[in-house]
């Protein structure tokens, strides 16, 4: 059983409201521990609905990402929450599940968070040579000539 | 053409210049850009690409319904160098704007451009103060001739651009820019 796998990986259980919040259960991970517990989903038959990322530097000093895992056989969806510090990277699970390659690489796009490991980490929505991560709270797109607040 | 009965003596330079002013240029072009223009207008050829949901009214335009072979539009041209028109059909994620302005510089002259739908006239539901993905119209990139609103707009209204398009180029220069 999952819960059995995780619980020697992920100590911090919660089971949610599913009618509330949209999934069964949610863990709060260490970020180390991803490879780990992505290898415990898929030996499980899970397979990887999303990863995404909040910026909350401001809270917590920590960018926290947020990996969802999914099931067909037994209907369940698991949450894992991973806090890291602003300047820390993040091991990547796309050597398991290989979804997560675009995913991881566009919450380096969009938050500038690395990953270790991850096969060609760079930007998959904004252009090459852009120059920051929009997503984040103290973003500003500077004057450029695709806006029209910035004609002159 | 018509016919110019010459005076028998011409001889005088004042006399040639009196005749210049009553009868105009020699050669007149007119009859031949009207011809071009004509045909260029009859056969406007599109480039193959959309951009979005636009894209989508766009090939139904294309398609046995509407059809737009019955207007001499429906070749679309998967190359840029055979293309007369562009038709920009979706949101311009800034990411596209460099291959667009490509595109546009490969297309031989003369040339139109169609800007289709609420997001290619100035950014549509996607433009907020700050926005960093779009391009906010697509006169920001390429000269547009002919604004379709819509989101999207039906292929009706797709008509009625290649229409009011074929009207411009078959006014020649009363268009020029």
């Amino acid at each position: 059983m999952i819960a059995d796998k995780l619980s020697l990986l992920v100590p911090d259980a919660t089971e949610v409201q599913y009618d509330a919040r949209g999934f069964h259960i949610q863990y709060t991970a260490s970020a180390d521990t991803l490879p780990q517990i992505a290898d415990a989903f898929l030996s499980e038959n899970f397979h990887l609905e999303m990863i995404t990322c909040q910026d909350r530097r401001e809270n917590d000093n920590a960018f926290r990402l947020i990996y969802q895992f999914n099931q067909y056989g037994t209907p369940q969806r698991h949450v894992i929450l991973a806090d890291i510090a602003p300047d820390a990277t993040a091991p990547s699970i796309a050597a398991t599940f290989p979804a997560a390659d675009w995913y991881e690489r566009e919450i380096f796009d969009m938050y500038g968070v690395s990953f270790d490991g991850h096969p060609d980490l760079k930007r998959i929505l904004m252009e090459e040579d852009y120059f920051g991560h929009p997503l984040l709270k103290d973003f500003v797109d500077p004057p450029n000539p695709y806006r029209s607040e910035d004609d002159a | 053409m018509a016919q110019i009965e010459l005076p028998l003596v011409a001889n005088d330079p004042k006399d040639i210049e009196e005749l210049r002013e009553e009868v105009g240029p020699l050669v007149h072009m007119d009859l031949l850009e009207n011809l071009l223009n004509h045909a260029r207008s009859r056969s406007l050829w599109p480039l193959t690409f959309g951009l979005a949901c636009c894209a989508i009214e766009m090939m139904a335009a294309g398609a046995a319904r509407f059809d737009l072979d019955r207007i001499g539009a429906g070749v679309f041209r998967p190359s840029a160098r055979q293309a007369d028109v562009m038709i920009l059909a979706g949101t311009i994620s800034r990411k596209m704007a460099t291959p667009i302005k490509t595109l546009w510089d490969q297309m031989p002259s003369p040339k139109w451009a169609i800007a289709m739908g609420g997001c290619t006239i100035d950014g549509g539901p996607f433009k907020y103060p700050g926005q960093y993905a779009i391009v906010e119209g697509a006169d920001k990139i390429v000269p547009v001739d002919v604004y379709v609103p819509g989101c999207p707009p039906r292929p009706e209204a797709l008509f009625a651009a290649l229409f009011k398009l074929e009207e411009k180029i078959r006014a020649g220069k009363k268009f020029k820019k």
